[in-house]
Protein backbone atom coordinates (compact mmCIF):
# COMPACT_ATOMS: atom_id res chain seq x y z
CA UNK A 1 0.00 0.00 0.00
CA UNK A 2 1.42 3.46 -0.88
CA UNK A 3 2.77 5.42 2.05
CA UNK A 4 1.17 8.82 2.74
CA UNK A 5 3.44 11.90 2.97
CA UNK A 6 2.44 12.21 6.63
CA UNK A 7 3.40 8.62 7.45
CA UNK A 8 6.65 9.04 5.54
CA UNK A 9 7.34 12.22 7.51
CA UNK A 10 6.83 10.40 10.81
CA UNK A 11 9.19 7.63 9.67
CA UNK A 12 11.75 10.23 8.64
CA UNK A 13 11.53 11.93 12.03
CA UNK A 14 12.53 8.66 13.69
CA UNK A 15 15.79 8.52 11.70
CA UNK A 16 17.12 11.71 13.26
CA UNK A 17 18.03 13.12 9.84
CA UNK A 18 17.57 16.84 9.22
CA UNK A 19 16.48 17.24 5.63
CA UNK A 20 15.34 20.09 3.47
CA UNK A 21 11.93 19.82 1.83
CA UNK A 22 13.63 19.11 -1.51
CA UNK A 23 15.66 16.27 -0.01
CA UNK A 24 12.56 14.82 1.66
CA UNK A 25 10.75 14.97 -1.65
CA UNK A 26 13.48 13.01 -3.47
CA UNK A 27 13.41 10.27 -0.82
CA UNK A 28 9.61 10.15 -0.78
CA UNK A 29 9.48 9.79 -4.57
CA UNK A 30 12.02 6.92 -4.47
CA UNK A 31 10.37 5.16 -1.52
CA UNK A 32 7.99 2.96 -3.58
CA UNK A 33 11.00 1.48 -5.42
CA UNK A 34 12.60 0.85 -2.05
CA UNK A 35 9.45 -0.78 -0.64
CA UNK A 36 9.33 -3.12 -3.63
CA UNK A 37 12.98 -4.02 -3.13
CA UNK A 38 12.35 -4.77 0.56
CA UNK A 39 9.48 -7.06 -0.31
CA UNK A 40 11.48 -9.00 -2.89
CA UNK A 41 14.62 -9.34 -0.76
CA UNK A 42 12.89 -10.62 2.35
CA UNK A 43 10.80 -13.48 1.01
CA UNK A 44 9.63 -15.95 3.67
CA UNK A 45 12.21 -18.60 4.54
CA UNK A 46 12.09 -21.62 6.86
CA UNK A 47 12.29 -20.60 10.50
CA UNK A 48 15.71 -22.24 10.89
CA UNK A 49 17.30 -20.47 7.90
CA UNK A 50 20.51 -18.80 9.10
CA UNK A 51 21.82 -15.37 8.05
CA UNK A 52 25.09 -15.13 6.16
CA UNK A 53 27.92 -13.89 8.32
CA UNK A 54 30.97 -11.86 7.45
CA UNK A 55 33.51 -14.45 8.56
CA UNK A 56 33.79 -18.22 8.64
CA UNK A 57 35.55 -19.44 11.75
CA UNK A 58 36.94 -22.67 10.29
CA UNK A 59 39.18 -20.88 7.78
CA UNK A 60 41.07 -18.96 10.48
CA UNK B 1 57.50 -0.97 -30.47
CA UNK B 2 54.14 -0.01 -28.93
CA UNK B 3 54.26 3.40 -27.26
CA UNK B 4 55.35 2.84 -23.62
CA UNK B 5 52.08 4.04 -22.08
CA UNK B 6 50.12 1.50 -24.16
CA UNK B 7 52.24 -1.50 -23.18
CA UNK B 8 50.56 -4.08 -20.99
CA UNK B 9 52.13 -4.79 -17.62
CA UNK B 10 53.36 -8.14 -18.95
CA UNK B 11 55.02 -6.48 -21.96
CA UNK B 12 56.54 -3.58 -20.02
CA UNK B 13 57.77 -5.84 -17.27
CA UNK B 14 59.53 -8.15 -19.72
CA UNK B 15 61.29 -5.16 -21.30
CA UNK B 16 62.20 -3.64 -17.93
CA UNK B 17 63.66 -6.90 -16.70
CA UNK B 18 66.08 -7.10 -19.62
CA UNK B 19 66.78 -3.34 -19.36
CA UNK B 20 65.25 -2.48 -22.73
CA UNK B 21 62.76 -0.15 -21.07
CA UNK B 22 63.55 2.25 -18.27
CA UNK B 23 61.00 2.59 -15.42
CA UNK B 24 61.79 6.32 -15.45
CA UNK B 25 61.04 6.58 -19.18
CA UNK B 26 57.80 4.62 -18.71
CA UNK B 27 56.70 6.71 -15.74
CA UNK B 28 57.52 9.95 -17.54
CA UNK B 29 55.45 8.79 -20.53
CA UNK B 30 52.43 8.17 -18.30
CA UNK B 31 52.83 11.44 -16.38
CA UNK B 32 53.12 13.42 -19.62
CA UNK B 33 49.98 11.77 -20.92
CA UNK B 34 48.07 12.65 -17.76
CA UNK B 35 49.10 16.29 -18.13
CA UNK B 36 48.10 16.33 -21.79
CA UNK B 37 44.79 14.47 -21.65
CA UNK B 38 43.34 14.44 -18.17
CA UNK B 39 41.88 17.92 -18.49
CA UNK B 40 39.24 16.19 -20.63
CA UNK B 41 39.04 12.89 -18.76
CA UNK B 42 39.09 14.04 -15.10
CA UNK B 43 40.39 10.65 -13.98
CA UNK B 44 43.00 12.06 -11.59
CA UNK B 45 42.32 13.76 -8.27
CA UNK B 46 46.01 13.93 -7.40
CA UNK B 47 49.11 13.31 -9.54
CA UNK B 48 52.03 12.19 -7.38
CA UNK B 49 54.64 13.34 -9.89
CA UNK B 50 57.63 13.99 -7.67
CA UNK B 51 57.27 10.83 -5.60
CA UNK B 52 56.52 8.69 -8.67
CA UNK B 53 59.67 9.85 -10.44
CA UNK B 54 61.72 9.23 -7.30
CA UNK B 55 60.27 5.72 -6.98
CA UNK B 56 60.87 5.01 -10.68
CA UNK B 57 64.48 6.17 -10.34
CA UNK B 58 64.94 3.89 -7.35
CA UNK B 59 63.37 0.96 -9.22
CA UNK B 60 65.71 1.55 -12.13
CA UNK B 61 68.74 1.51 -9.82
CA UNK B 62 67.57 -1.66 -8.07
CA UNK B 63 67.01 -3.49 -11.34
CA UNK B 64 70.38 -2.32 -12.68
CA UNK B 65 71.93 -3.77 -9.52
CA UNK B 66 70.26 -7.14 -10.20
CA UNK B 67 67.51 -6.76 -7.59
CA UNK B 68 64.41 -7.31 -9.75
CA UNK B 69 61.41 -7.66 -7.43
CA UNK B 70 58.91 -9.11 -9.89
CA UNK B 71 56.49 -8.14 -12.66
CA UNK B 72 55.27 -4.93 -10.97
CA UNK B 73 58.76 -3.52 -10.39
CA UNK B 74 58.90 -0.09 -12.03
CA UNK B 75 55.29 -0.26 -13.32
CA UNK B 76 53.08 2.89 -12.97
CA UNK B 77 49.97 2.06 -10.95
CA UNK B 78 47.08 4.33 -9.87
CA UNK B 79 44.88 4.01 -6.78
CA UNK B 80 41.18 4.70 -6.48
CA UNK B 81 40.99 7.49 -3.93
CA UNK B 82 39.50 5.35 -1.21
CA UNK B 83 42.80 3.44 -0.74
CA UNK B 84 44.68 5.05 2.13
CA UNK B 85 48.12 6.46 1.35
CA UNK B 86 50.36 7.50 4.25
CA UNK B 87 50.83 11.26 4.34
CA UNK B 88 48.90 11.72 1.08
CA UNK B 89 45.26 12.90 0.94
CA UNK B 90 42.63 10.17 0.55
CA UNK B 91 39.41 12.00 -0.16
CA UNK B 92 36.81 9.48 -1.39
CA UNK B 93 36.07 12.26 -3.93
CA UNK B 94 34.05 14.01 -1.19
CA UNK B 95 34.04 17.44 0.44
CA UNK B 96 33.57 15.56 3.70
CA UNK B 97 37.05 13.98 3.38
CA UNK B 98 38.74 16.78 1.41
CA UNK B 99 41.42 17.24 4.09
CA UNK B 100 41.71 13.61 5.17
CA UNK B 101 45.37 12.55 5.27
CA UNK B 102 45.84 8.99 6.59
CA UNK B 103 48.83 8.08 8.73
CA UNK B 104 49.24 4.63 7.16
CA UNK B 105 48.99 2.98 3.77
CA UNK B 106 46.17 0.55 3.06
CA UNK B 107 47.48 -3.01 3.35
CA UNK B 108 47.20 -3.47 -0.42
CA UNK B 109 48.95 -0.13 -1.09
CA UNK B 110 51.85 -1.42 1.00
CA UNK B 111 51.94 -4.70 -0.93
CA UNK B 112 52.16 -2.79 -4.22
CA UNK B 113 55.04 -0.70 -2.89
CA UNK B 114 56.78 -3.88 -1.65
CA UNK B 115 56.44 -5.30 -5.17
CA UNK B 116 58.24 -2.24 -6.55
CA UNK B 117 55.22 -0.62 -8.20
CA UNK B 118 55.40 3.11 -8.88
CA UNK B 119 52.30 4.73 -7.36
CA UNK B 120 51.52 7.60 -9.71
CA UNK B 121 48.11 8.87 -8.71
CA UNK B 122 44.98 9.02 -6.61
CA UNK B 123 42.08 8.45 -8.96
CA UNK B 124 38.50 9.69 -9.24
CA UNK B 125 35.70 7.63 -7.74
CA UNK B 126 32.01 8.01 -7.20
CA UNK B 127 31.71 9.78 -3.84
CA UNK B 128 32.45 7.24 -1.08
CA UNK B 129 32.24 4.58 -3.82
CA UNK B 130 28.46 4.95 -4.00
CA UNK B 131 27.40 8.37 -5.30
CA UNK B 132 27.35 8.42 -9.08
CA UNK B 133 28.97 10.60 -11.75
CA UNK B 134 28.17 13.79 -9.84
CA UNK B 135 28.70 17.43 -10.76
CA UNK B 136 28.21 18.85 -7.24
CA UNK B 137 31.48 17.64 -5.68
CA UNK B 138 34.86 19.40 -5.21
CA UNK B 139 36.17 17.59 -8.34
CA UNK B 140 34.34 16.86 -11.61
CA UNK B 141 33.39 13.27 -12.49
CA UNK B 142 35.66 11.14 -14.68
CA UNK B 143 34.61 10.84 -18.32
CA UNK B 144 34.63 7.87 -20.67
CA UNK B 145 37.76 7.87 -22.88
CA UNK B 146 35.87 6.28 -25.79
CA UNK B 147 33.52 9.31 -25.88
CA UNK B 148 33.84 12.02 -23.25
CA UNK B 149 30.12 12.75 -23.35
CA UNK B 150 29.53 9.27 -21.93
CA UNK B 151 29.65 7.90 -18.40
CA UNK B 152 32.60 5.62 -17.56
CA UNK B 153 30.38 4.09 -14.83
CA UNK B 154 31.71 3.59 -11.35
CA UNK B 155 32.43 3.65 -8.68
CA UNK B 156 36.04 2.89 -9.72
CA UNK B 157 35.60 5.38 -12.56
CA UNK B 158 39.01 7.05 -12.55
CA UNK B 159 40.78 3.67 -12.37
CA UNK B 160 39.05 2.36 -15.49
CA UNK B 161 39.47 5.61 -17.42
CA UNK B 162 43.16 5.94 -16.54
CA UNK B 163 44.00 2.36 -17.57
CA UNK B 164 42.00 2.51 -20.82
CA UNK B 165 43.56 5.83 -21.83
CA UNK B 166 47.12 4.73 -21.05
CA UNK B 167 47.62 7.09 -18.11
CA UNK B 168 48.88 4.21 -15.97
CA UNK B 169 49.31 0.49 -16.70
CA UNK B 170 47.19 -0.84 -13.85
CA UNK B 171 44.99 0.48 -11.09
CA UNK B 172 43.28 -0.56 -7.89
CA UNK B 173 39.52 -0.53 -7.69
CA UNK B 174 36.93 -1.65 -5.18
CA UNK B 175 33.70 -3.53 -5.80
CA UNK B 176 30.70 -3.60 -3.44
CA UNK B 177 27.96 -3.96 -6.04
CA UNK B 178 29.97 -4.06 -9.27
CA UNK B 179 32.25 -1.05 -8.91
CA UNK B 180 35.24 -2.74 -10.55
CA UNK B 181 33.37 -4.64 -13.25
CA UNK B 182 30.95 -1.88 -14.30
CA UNK B 183 33.56 0.72 -15.22
CA UNK B 184 35.81 -2.02 -16.62
CA UNK B 185 32.95 -2.95 -18.97
CA UNK B 186 32.10 0.55 -20.14
CA UNK B 187 35.76 1.55 -20.54
CA UNK B 188 36.78 -1.68 -22.31
CA UNK B 189 39.34 -3.05 -19.86
CA UNK B 190 39.66 -6.13 -17.62
CA UNK B 191 38.56 -5.87 -14.00
CA UNK B 192 38.67 -8.63 -11.40
CA UNK B 193 36.55 -8.80 -8.27
CA UNK B 194 38.36 -11.53 -6.35
CA UNK B 195 36.85 -13.92 -3.81
CA UNK B 196 35.69 -12.15 -0.63
CA UNK B 197 38.58 -12.42 1.82
CA UNK B 198 41.35 -12.95 -0.75
CA UNK B 199 42.48 -9.29 -0.68
CA UNK B 200 42.65 -7.27 2.51
CA UNK B 201 40.15 -4.45 2.96
CA UNK B 202 42.26 -2.76 5.66
CA UNK B 203 42.86 0.87 4.84
CA UNK B 204 40.07 1.14 2.27
CA UNK B 205 37.36 3.58 3.26
CA UNK B 206 34.55 1.10 3.91
CA UNK B 207 31.16 1.15 2.23
CA UNK B 208 29.61 -2.20 3.15
CA UNK B 209 31.61 -4.51 5.39
CA UNK B 210 30.34 -7.82 4.06
CA UNK B 211 30.27 -6.83 0.38
CA UNK B 212 33.44 -4.72 -0.09
CA UNK B 213 36.17 -6.23 -2.27
CA UNK B 214 39.45 -4.72 -3.50
CA UNK B 215 40.73 -5.79 -6.90
CA UNK B 216 42.96 -5.06 -9.90
CA UNK B 217 41.91 -3.22 -13.07
CA UNK B 218 44.17 -3.60 -16.13
CA UNK B 219 44.10 -3.67 -19.90
CA UNK B 220 44.22 -7.50 -19.95
CA UNK B 221 43.30 -10.49 -17.83
CA UNK B 222 46.96 -11.49 -17.86
CA UNK B 223 47.86 -8.18 -16.20
CA UNK B 224 45.14 -8.71 -13.59
CA UNK B 225 46.81 -12.02 -12.76
CA UNK B 226 50.18 -10.30 -12.34
CA UNK B 227 48.71 -7.67 -10.01
CA UNK B 228 46.73 -10.27 -8.08
CA UNK B 229 49.95 -12.20 -7.41
CA UNK B 230 51.32 -9.24 -5.46
CA UNK B 231 48.03 -8.46 -3.71
CA UNK B 232 46.71 -11.83 -2.51
CA UNK B 233 48.05 -12.09 1.01
CA UNK B 234 46.46 -12.97 4.34
CA UNK B 235 46.09 -9.93 6.58
CA UNK B 236 45.60 -10.87 10.24
CA UNK B 237 44.31 -7.36 10.96
CA UNK B 238 41.37 -7.71 8.55
CA UNK B 239 38.68 -9.82 10.23
CA UNK B 240 37.45 -11.07 6.85
CA UNK B 241 40.86 -11.93 5.42
CA UNK B 242 40.96 -15.62 4.57
CA UNK B 243 43.75 -18.07 5.16
CA UNK B 244 44.52 -19.66 1.82
CA UNK B 245 47.30 -21.39 -0.07
CA UNK B 246 49.25 -19.01 -2.28
CA UNK B 247 49.09 -20.06 -5.91
CA UNK B 248 50.35 -18.94 -9.29
CA UNK B 249 47.50 -16.83 -10.71
CA UNK B 250 49.20 -16.74 -14.13
CA UNK B 251 49.50 -20.52 -14.30
CA UNK B 252 46.56 -20.87 -16.68
CA UNK B 253 47.42 -17.94 -18.94
CA UNK B 254 47.73 -19.40 -22.44
CA UNK B 255 46.73 -22.91 -21.37
CA UNK B 256 44.10 -24.76 -23.47
CA UNK B 257 40.43 -24.79 -22.46
CA UNK B 258 39.60 -28.24 -23.79
CA UNK B 259 37.11 -30.00 -21.54
CA UNK B 260 36.32 -26.87 -19.54
CA UNK B 261 32.64 -26.83 -18.48
CA UNK B 262 31.06 -23.43 -19.10
CA UNK B 263 27.58 -22.49 -17.89
CA UNK B 264 25.69 -19.67 -19.62
CA UNK B 265 23.28 -17.91 -17.25
CA UNK B 266 20.97 -17.22 -20.15
CA UNK B 267 17.91 -16.14 -18.18
CA UNK B 268 19.82 -13.16 -16.74
CA UNK B 269 19.99 -11.45 -20.16
CA UNK B 270 17.09 -13.12 -21.99
CA UNK B 271 14.39 -12.88 -19.31
CA UNK B 272 15.49 -10.97 -16.20
CA UNK B 273 16.87 -7.71 -17.67
CA UNK B 274 16.22 -6.57 -21.23
CA UNK B 275 19.63 -6.57 -22.90
CA UNK B 276 21.01 -4.78 -25.93
CA UNK B 277 21.17 -7.02 -29.08
CA UNK B 278 24.82 -6.17 -29.79
CA UNK B 279 25.75 -7.29 -26.26
CA UNK B 280 23.91 -10.57 -26.77
CA UNK B 281 25.54 -11.07 -30.17
CA UNK B 282 28.98 -10.56 -28.62
CA UNK B 283 28.11 -13.08 -25.91
CA UNK B 284 27.01 -15.64 -28.52
CA UNK B 285 30.26 -15.07 -30.43
CA UNK B 286 32.15 -15.68 -27.20
CA UNK B 287 30.20 -18.88 -26.60
CA UNK B 288 31.12 -20.05 -30.12
CA UNK B 289 34.76 -19.19 -29.48
CA UNK B 290 34.76 -21.19 -26.24
CA UNK B 291 33.26 -24.18 -28.05
CA UNK B 292 35.91 -23.85 -30.78
CA UNK B 293 38.56 -23.98 -28.05
CA UNK B 294 37.14 -27.28 -26.79
CA UNK B 295 34.98 -26.05 -23.92
CA UNK B 296 31.68 -27.77 -23.20
CA UNK B 297 29.00 -25.09 -23.02
CA UNK B 298 25.52 -25.50 -21.52
CA UNK B 299 22.87 -23.23 -20.04
CA UNK B 300 22.51 -23.06 -16.26
CA UNK B 301 19.86 -21.53 -14.04
CA UNK B 302 20.22 -19.37 -10.92
CA UNK B 303 17.70 -17.23 -9.03
CA UNK B 304 16.32 -14.31 -11.06
CA UNK B 305 18.88 -11.54 -11.26
CA UNK B 306 16.55 -9.13 -9.46
CA UNK B 307 16.78 -11.21 -6.29
CA UNK B 308 20.56 -10.73 -6.20
CA UNK B 309 20.13 -7.01 -6.83
CA UNK B 310 17.58 -6.56 -4.08
CA UNK B 311 19.42 -8.65 -1.49
CA UNK B 312 22.74 -6.97 -2.29
CA UNK B 313 21.24 -3.49 -2.26
CA UNK B 314 19.46 -4.02 1.02
CA UNK B 315 22.57 -5.32 2.76
CA UNK B 316 24.72 -2.56 1.25
CA UNK B 317 22.23 0.16 2.23
CA UNK B 318 22.09 -1.09 5.83
CA UNK B 319 25.84 -1.45 6.29
CA UNK B 320 26.71 1.83 4.56
CA UNK B 321 24.13 3.71 6.63
CA UNK B 322 25.74 2.35 9.79
CA UNK B 323 29.04 3.85 8.60
CA UNK B 324 27.65 7.21 7.47
CA UNK B 325 24.81 7.81 9.94
CA UNK B 326 26.73 10.29 12.09
CA UNK B 327 27.80 12.47 9.14
CA UNK B 328 24.39 12.25 7.49
CA UNK B 329 22.86 13.60 10.67
CA UNK B 330 25.44 16.29 11.38
CA UNK B 331 26.83 17.46 8.03
CA UNK B 332 24.51 16.25 5.25
CA UNK B 333 25.38 19.33 3.18
CA UNK B 334 28.93 17.99 2.68
CA UNK B 335 27.66 15.10 0.55
CA UNK B 336 26.74 15.37 -3.10
CA UNK B 337 23.09 14.69 -3.84
CA UNK B 338 23.59 11.24 -5.41
CA UNK B 339 25.58 9.84 -2.45
CA UNK B 340 23.33 11.49 0.12
CA UNK B 341 20.18 10.00 -1.40
CA UNK B 342 21.64 6.52 -1.76
CA UNK B 343 23.09 6.49 1.74
CA UNK B 344 19.98 7.91 3.41
CA UNK B 345 17.87 5.09 1.98
CA UNK B 346 19.54 2.87 4.57
CA UNK B 347 17.76 4.78 7.33
CA UNK B 348 14.53 3.02 6.38
CA UNK B 349 15.81 -0.57 6.64
CA UNK B 350 14.77 -2.30 9.85
CA UNK B 351 16.97 -4.79 11.69
CA UNK B 352 14.66 -7.65 10.71
CA UNK B 353 14.77 -6.60 7.02
CA UNK B 354 18.57 -6.68 7.16
CA UNK B 355 18.70 -10.08 8.88
CA UNK B 356 16.17 -11.53 6.46
CA UNK B 357 18.26 -10.29 3.52
CA UNK B 358 21.26 -12.04 5.09
CA UNK B 359 19.22 -15.23 5.38
CA UNK B 360 18.28 -14.99 1.71
CA UNK B 361 21.97 -14.44 0.98
CA UNK B 362 22.79 -17.79 2.61
CA UNK B 363 20.30 -19.46 0.28
CA UNK B 364 21.81 -17.74 -2.78
CA UNK B 365 25.34 -18.80 -1.80
CA UNK B 366 24.21 -22.41 -1.46
CA UNK B 367 22.33 -22.29 -4.76
CA UNK B 368 25.38 -21.03 -6.66
CA UNK B 369 27.59 -23.65 -4.99
CA UNK B 370 25.28 -26.40 -6.27
CA UNK B 371 25.36 -25.01 -9.82
CA UNK B 372 29.15 -24.70 -9.67
CA UNK B 373 29.36 -28.47 -9.05
CA UNK B 374 28.11 -28.95 -12.60
CA UNK B 375 30.27 -26.34 -14.38
CA UNK B 376 33.73 -24.81 -13.88
CA UNK B 377 32.79 -21.21 -14.72
CA UNK B 378 29.63 -19.32 -15.59
CA UNK B 379 29.34 -16.50 -18.11
CA UNK B 380 26.89 -13.68 -18.81
CA UNK B 381 27.27 -10.04 -19.93
CA UNK B 382 28.75 -7.53 -17.49
CA UNK B 383 26.77 -4.59 -18.86
CA UNK B 384 23.41 -4.95 -20.61
CA UNK B 385 24.28 -2.05 -22.95
CA UNK B 386 27.30 0.07 -23.93
CA UNK B 387 28.12 3.26 -22.05
CA UNK B 388 25.31 5.81 -21.57
CA UNK B 389 25.38 9.63 -21.31
CA UNK B 390 27.04 11.05 -18.22
CA UNK B 391 24.87 12.65 -15.54
CA UNK B 392 21.92 10.25 -15.52
CA UNK B 393 20.60 9.41 -12.04
CA UNK B 394 19.95 5.67 -12.01
CA UNK B 395 18.34 5.90 -8.55
CA UNK B 396 15.62 8.18 -9.84
CA UNK B 397 15.04 6.18 -13.04
CA UNK B 398 15.48 2.73 -11.49
CA UNK B 399 17.59 1.74 -14.53
CA UNK B 400 20.03 -1.07 -13.71
CA UNK B 401 22.78 -1.27 -16.37
CA UNK B 402 24.85 -4.16 -15.00
CA UNK B 403 24.69 -7.87 -14.11
CA UNK B 404 27.10 -7.54 -11.20
CA UNK B 405 25.45 -8.07 -7.84
CA UNK B 406 25.30 -11.86 -7.97
CA UNK B 407 29.00 -12.29 -7.29
CA UNK B 408 29.11 -9.68 -4.53
CA UNK B 409 26.26 -11.37 -2.70
CA UNK B 410 27.89 -14.79 -3.01
CA UNK B 411 31.48 -13.57 -2.57
CA UNK B 412 32.74 -15.64 -5.51
CA UNK B 413 35.31 -14.32 -8.01
CA UNK B 414 34.15 -12.56 -11.18
CA UNK B 415 36.09 -11.01 -14.02
CA UNK B 416 34.83 -8.53 -16.62
CA UNK B 417 36.54 -8.50 -20.00
CA UNK B 418 36.00 -6.65 -23.26
CA UNK B 419 34.60 -9.13 -25.80
CA UNK B 420 33.69 -6.84 -28.69
CA UNK B 421 32.65 -3.40 -29.85
CA UNK B 422 29.32 -1.88 -30.79
CA UNK B 423 28.72 -0.45 -34.25
CA UNK B 424 29.36 2.95 -32.72
CA UNK B 425 32.78 1.79 -31.50
CA UNK B 426 31.97 1.38 -27.81
CA UNK B 427 33.26 -1.58 -25.77
CA UNK B 428 30.99 -4.55 -25.06
CA UNK B 429 31.59 -6.82 -22.11
CA UNK B 430 31.45 -10.35 -20.76
CA UNK B 431 31.60 -11.55 -17.17
CA UNK B 432 33.21 -14.81 -16.06
CA UNK B 433 32.34 -16.12 -12.62
CA UNK B 434 34.08 -18.94 -10.79
CA UNK B 435 34.19 -20.96 -7.59
CA UNK B 436 35.67 -19.31 -4.47
CA UNK B 437 39.47 -18.95 -4.69
CA UNK B 438 39.57 -20.19 -8.31
CA UNK B 439 40.78 -16.86 -9.71
CA UNK B 440 43.46 -18.57 -11.78
CA UNK B 441 40.82 -20.43 -13.82
CA UNK B 442 38.65 -17.33 -14.27
CA UNK B 443 41.68 -15.38 -15.50
CA UNK B 444 42.66 -18.25 -17.82
CA UNK B 445 39.24 -18.10 -19.49
CA UNK B 446 39.38 -14.31 -19.66
CA UNK B 447 42.76 -14.37 -21.36
CA UNK B 448 41.68 -17.02 -23.86
CA UNK B 449 38.58 -15.03 -24.81
CA UNK B 450 40.47 -11.74 -25.14
CA UNK B 451 42.76 -13.50 -27.60
CA UNK B 452 39.94 -15.21 -29.46
CA UNK B 453 37.81 -12.07 -29.76
CA UNK B 454 40.79 -9.90 -30.74
CA UNK B 455 39.73 -6.92 -28.67
CA UNK B 456 43.03 -5.89 -27.10
CA UNK B 457 44.52 -4.15 -30.14
CA UNK B 458 42.04 -1.26 -30.13
CA UNK B 459 42.54 1.66 -27.71
CA UNK B 460 40.37 4.76 -27.27
CA UNK B 461 41.54 7.78 -29.24
CA UNK B 462 41.56 10.65 -26.77
CA UNK B 463 42.09 14.15 -28.10
CA UNK B 464 43.56 16.90 -25.92
CA UNK B 465 41.17 19.44 -27.44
Amino acid sequence: MPLSPEAFGRMLDQTGLSLTDAQKSVLFDAYPLFQAMLARATAPLPREAEPATVFVADIR
Amino acid sequence: MTEPHFLTIAQASALIRVKKLSPVELTEACLARVKRLDGRLNSHLLLLEEQALADATQAEAEIAAGDWKGPLHGIPIGLKDIFNTAGIPTTAHSALFKDHVPAEDAFTTGLLRDAGAVITSKLATWEFAIGGSSFDLPWPPARNPWDVTLDPSGSSSGSAVAVAAGLCLGAMGSDTGGSIRGPAAWCGIAGLKPTYGLLSRRGLLPLSFSLDHAGPMCWTSEDCALMLQALACHDPSDSASASFRAEDYSAGIGAPLSGLRVGVVRHFFEADLLTDPETIAALEASVAALADMGAVVADVRLSPFGVYTDVGSLIARSESYAIHQHWLRTTPELYGAFARHRLMAGAFVTASDYINALRERTRLVAELAEVMKTVDVVIFPTARCPARPIGEDSMASGFQPFFNRAFNVTGSPALSICNGFSQTGLPLSLQIGGRPFEEALVLQVGHALERAMGTRARRPMVSDK
